[in-house]
């Protein structure tokens, strides 16, 4: 049964306006902001200018930046994936019995705050960390080595927080595959190994394609991490984009970095979800008709 | 094509006990069915077979050698399931050659194989789809396909018709016996469909709580079941209280019942005087001028019969009259008793 | 047999590398927190909950907890009814408009926060409402409003459409369906997609960073600020505050309607 349309209206009005008002406008504005001119006395000034954009491209430096926080975020999706999968494996197969426990282990950490879980990496690298405590006593150096505010340290944390993201649609592809597909694959002569790499990988990859998405995404706009674990020794789009937004109050330029921060993920998105999308088509788990 | 033998079969979950000791041999070449309701076991017994589960007790043979070290991979069985277990990101061809290349059958022998074998289940101008663009009966007979094409030891296929419409699983039943005939294969069935278990097979087991109630032909099983279960499982049956008048020759009885005294078969050996249930199918009566004397008690039409209950003493049975025949709620009859198809069962409730 | 129980023992122990990899900075800082020494070392020397006094006497700390409490409860408020009523919205929606009605609802989490902030913040400014408790506040709910949405709707999905029939055809409106059978049906939906809300709420970091009101920090900003200069256990008590209300969250959802179904 349905209401009156008037009814209805009044159902869906508060969130429509939220959204619209407060998140779509905001977007807008994004891209208006890349247009304004600067001004020195206000966040912006009142004139129309591509300069903003003629200003990023000239400089080579934001393009390194924009590199180099791809690059950042690859390998943290690929580093993902591959602690994910397994994780995903087992979380799907677990009996129910342990189900709870496991899950809670994955789903924990989703929901303590990226600040806080960072905070424990620079407790377990710190000066007197657990890290060198151990390198210390198995005599591996003589005084504790400094292990934070490196690059590889943010790719960690970022591994860290982004692996619920992954494990989870992982999880849910993993479940759909009937295990009377494994038992068929089984009985027609394939091993272990076989089945998982004929059937369990192709079929799991709608879930894989989804997280390699969000976790992307996600990483590349990843700003706490960054800033806490790699100080001044890690600089990455985000990063700077802020710096210019609130240290040094040039709101169009930052929103331009902001834009060309979206395109290119969204590019990359796009690229990627264009080149599998062969592979996700065919995974899709078919209904009987 | 082998022979197989499994012997002590017991398998337990979480202490529910789904088998209880299966024993049951298969010859080579023959259609054996197992039959019975949900939850009798016949389906994990399949899937010991296949491998898929692992028997608490029980030895497993095929044609004397013992199988139960090896997993499913290794034992050669073409599986079929009730949900088909197709793999949906491969198409029809690569789903019938999966298991010629786990095998390492060369490319060109498996396109051949492949080919042949589509064209038997008359799918070869299907096979670049991908299982879901198929039918229901399609994708059963792909998955039928994807289990002979291997050339296995033995054809296992579980409930394979149960998703199927009515119809489609009529065409179906012929196949299935024409493909397994042709290929000599040895095959173990499992279903809850009696009409199919008895229309497929060479011997039918029909199974209660964990074992094998009674091994017979599809004859034997319907005509003489061992015990009221089998009787009640194969098919519709009215039975009445019957105490054994005289012998009349090797395996033949006078009995009495509440209706009068009717000839019937029933195993050797039974002594005089002693009770039994007299199994009557509804087939073996009709109305004549001798026999059993009941009154109509209630009637349905369904086109090519009508479907009555006689009442007799306080008993009630039920028999199928011409579409024809006119005869009015509470009227007297007499109905025959064909003795070939009327059968004494152990009274399992009498002391 | 004997090559299959070495290869199970590595995968068991490679598992349980993972899973300790996932839970151990968590671990670290509730530890840390329950040091008694006098700075942040591990093993933490001796047990003592002075640190959790020091945080809850820590002024700039305890208006932070405050704040955030504040914020992430109205949010919570907020969130659940507007998300309740846009998933009876979007369930009364013809499907060619509800799919656009749902992408558009979830788009706040397909989008990187740090992004959204951004706008919110050049837009909020033109507003008036720029470094308000408001804006702040609205932030928050347009972040959080796809969580609660998400879960109230997969609860809404379960809901058979004929006991909506039946309870039309039993003479019941709209109005008293949705009161009567509807919501009911849906409550453990709500209550965890509230309890969702809470808690990205109250973790919220990039978007309060950007939309902070004048002199008023959420305790992830006081956190941040804090280990900008200091680094010893009432960081981590502060911590685990936080890890304590992430536990009482997973433990609740998973009462009320099991985490497999909730995620």
């Amino acid at each position: 049964m349905t209401a009156r349309p008037w009814r209805l209206a009044i159902l869906g009005a508060p969130a429509l306006f939220l959204l619209v008002v407060f998140f779509v406008l905001p977007y807008g504005e994004i891209v208006m902001m890349s247009f304004r001119t600067p001004s020195s006395s206000a966040p912006y000034g009142d004139g129309v200018t591509l300069a903003n954009y003629a200003r990023m491209f000239a400089d080579g430096h934001y393009l390194g930046i924009l590199a180099e926080t791809v690059a950042v975020g690859a390998s943290i999706t690929a580093i993902c994936l591959l602690i994910s999968f397994p994780i995903a494996l087992h979380l799907s197969n677990v009996g129910d019995r342990w189900h709870t426990l496991f899950y809670a282990c994955v789903v924990s950490p989703l929901l303590v705050g990226v600040l806080v879980r960072n905070f424990g990496w620079m407790i377990i690298l710190s000066f007197n960390g657990p890290i060198n405590q151990i390198l210390l006593a198995l005599g591996l150096i003589d005084r504790p080595v400094r292990l934070l505010f490196t690059v590889e340290v943010v790719v960690l944390a970022l591994v860290h927080v982004f692996i619920p993201f992954m494990v989870l649609p992982i999880t849910t592809a993993l479940r759909n595959i009937p295990p009377s597909l494994y038992e068929a694959s089984r009985s027609l002569g394939a091993g272990r190994f076989a089945t998982f790499w004929r059937v369990t990988l192709p079929l799991s990859f709608p879930g894989v394609q989804s997280g390699v998405i969000l976790v992307f995404v996600l990483a590349i706009s990843a700003y706490v991490t960054p800033v806490l674990l790699g100080g001044q020794f890690v600089v990455l789009m985000p990063t700077v984009i802020v710096q210019q937004l609130i240290a040094a109050f040039a709101w169009p330029f930052g929103a331009v970095l902001a834009m060309i921060l979206t395109l290119s993920t969204l590019t990359c998105v796009l690229v990627f979800a264009f080149a599998t999308r062969g592979l996700a088509r065919r995974a899709a788990i078919g209904r009987t008709p | 094509m082998a022979q197989i033998e499994i012997a002590g079969l017991r398998k337990a979950y979480n202490g529910a006990v789904a088998i209880d000791g299966v024993d049951l041999n298969v010859a080579s070449g023959s259609f054996v069915t197992l039959l019975g309701p949900s939850g009798c076991g016949k389906t994990t017994t399949l899937r010991c077979l296949a491998g898929f589960i692992t028997p608490d007790a029980g030895a497993i043979r095929v044609e004397g050698r013992d199988i139960m070290g090896l997993g499913p991979e290794g034992r050669d069985f073409g599986v079929v399931f009730q949900n088909y277990a197709l793999f949906p990101h491969l198409s029809v061809f690569d789903n019938v050659a999966y298991g010629l290349q786990a095998r390492r059958v060369p490319k060109a022998e498996i396109a051949a194989r492949v080919a042949e074998v589509l064209g038997l289940v008359q799918l070869g101008h299907l096979k670049d789809r991908l299982p879901r663009a198929l039918s229901g009966g399609q994708q059963q007979r792909v998955a039928l396909a994807r289990a002979l094409v291997i050339r296995p030891q033995a054809l296992l296929l579980d409930e394979p018709l149960a998703n199927l419409d009515a119809k489609l699983r009529f065409e179906m039943r012929w196949l299935i016996r024409e493909l397994q005939r042709k290929a000599g294969i040895t095959a173990l069935y499992v279903t809850h469909d009696q009409a199919e278990a008895m229309a497929l097979s060479d011997q039918v087991a029909v199974m209660k709580q964990g074992r094998i109630a009674q091994l017979g032909s599809p004859r034997d099983i319907y005509q003489r079941p061992r015990e009221r279960y089998v009787a009640e499982f194969t098919g519709e049956a009215s039975y009445l209280k019957a105490r054994i008048a005289e012998a009349v020759g090797n395996g033949r009885y006078r009995v009495a019942t509440a209706g009068g005294e009717v000839i019937a078969n029933g195993p050797a050996g039974l002594a005089a005087g002693s009770r039994h249930l007299l199994l009557l199918r509804p087939e073996a009566l009709q109305p004549g001028a001798a026999g059993l004397r009941a009154t109509l008690q209630g009637r349905f039409f369904v086109g090519s019969a009508q479907h009555c209950e006689m009442r007799i003493g306080d008993e009630v049975i039920k028999l199928y009259l011409p579409p024809q025949a006119e005869l009015g709620e509470g009227a007297a009859v007499t109905l025959a008793v064909d003795q070939d198809a009327a059968w004494l069962l152990p009274d399992e409730a009498a002391p | 047999m004997k090559a299959r129980l070495i290869l199970g023992l590595a995968a068991g122990a490679g598992l349980g590398i993972l899973y300790a990899f996932l839970l151990a900075p968590l671990v670290v800082v509730v530890l840390a927190s329950l040091s008694g020494g006098e700075v942040l070392a591990f093993p933490p020397t001796g047990f003592s909950l002075k640190w959790f006094a020091k945080f809850f006497g820590h002024e700039s700390f305890r208006n932070a907890l405050w704040l955030s409490l504040q914020v992430a409860v109205t949010s919570t408020v907020v969130v659940a009814v507007v998300a309740t009523m846009a998933a009876l919205f979007q369930r009364g929606l013809s499907r060619n408009l509800a799919g656009p009605f749902r992408t558009l609802l979830l788009m706040p989490l397909l989008m990187p926060e740090i992004l959204t902030a951004i706008g919110l913040l050049f837009f909020l400014y033109q507003i008036g409402l720029g470094n308000t408790y408001l804006g702040l506040q609205i932030g928050h709910v347009v972040i959080t409003l796809p969580f609660a949405f998400l879960s109230i709707t997969s609860a809404l999905d379960q809901v058979d459409p004929a006991l909506e029939e039946a309870s039309a055809s039993l003479g019941a409106g709209y109005g008293r369906t949705t009161l009567k059978v509807m919501l009911p049906l849906i409550k453990p939906g709500i209550i965890t997609g509230g309890l969702f809300t809470f808690i990205v709420s109250f973790d919220m970091f990039a978007m309060s960073f950007l939309l902070k009101t004048v002199g008023g920090n959420t305790l992830p900003l006081a956190l941040f600020d804090y280990l900008k200069y200091d680094f010893d256990p009432t960081a981590a008590a502060a911590a685990t505050v936080s890890i304590l209300f992430a536990l009482a969250v997973v433990a609740l959802v998973e009462k009320l309607v099991g985490l497999r179904r909730a995620f």
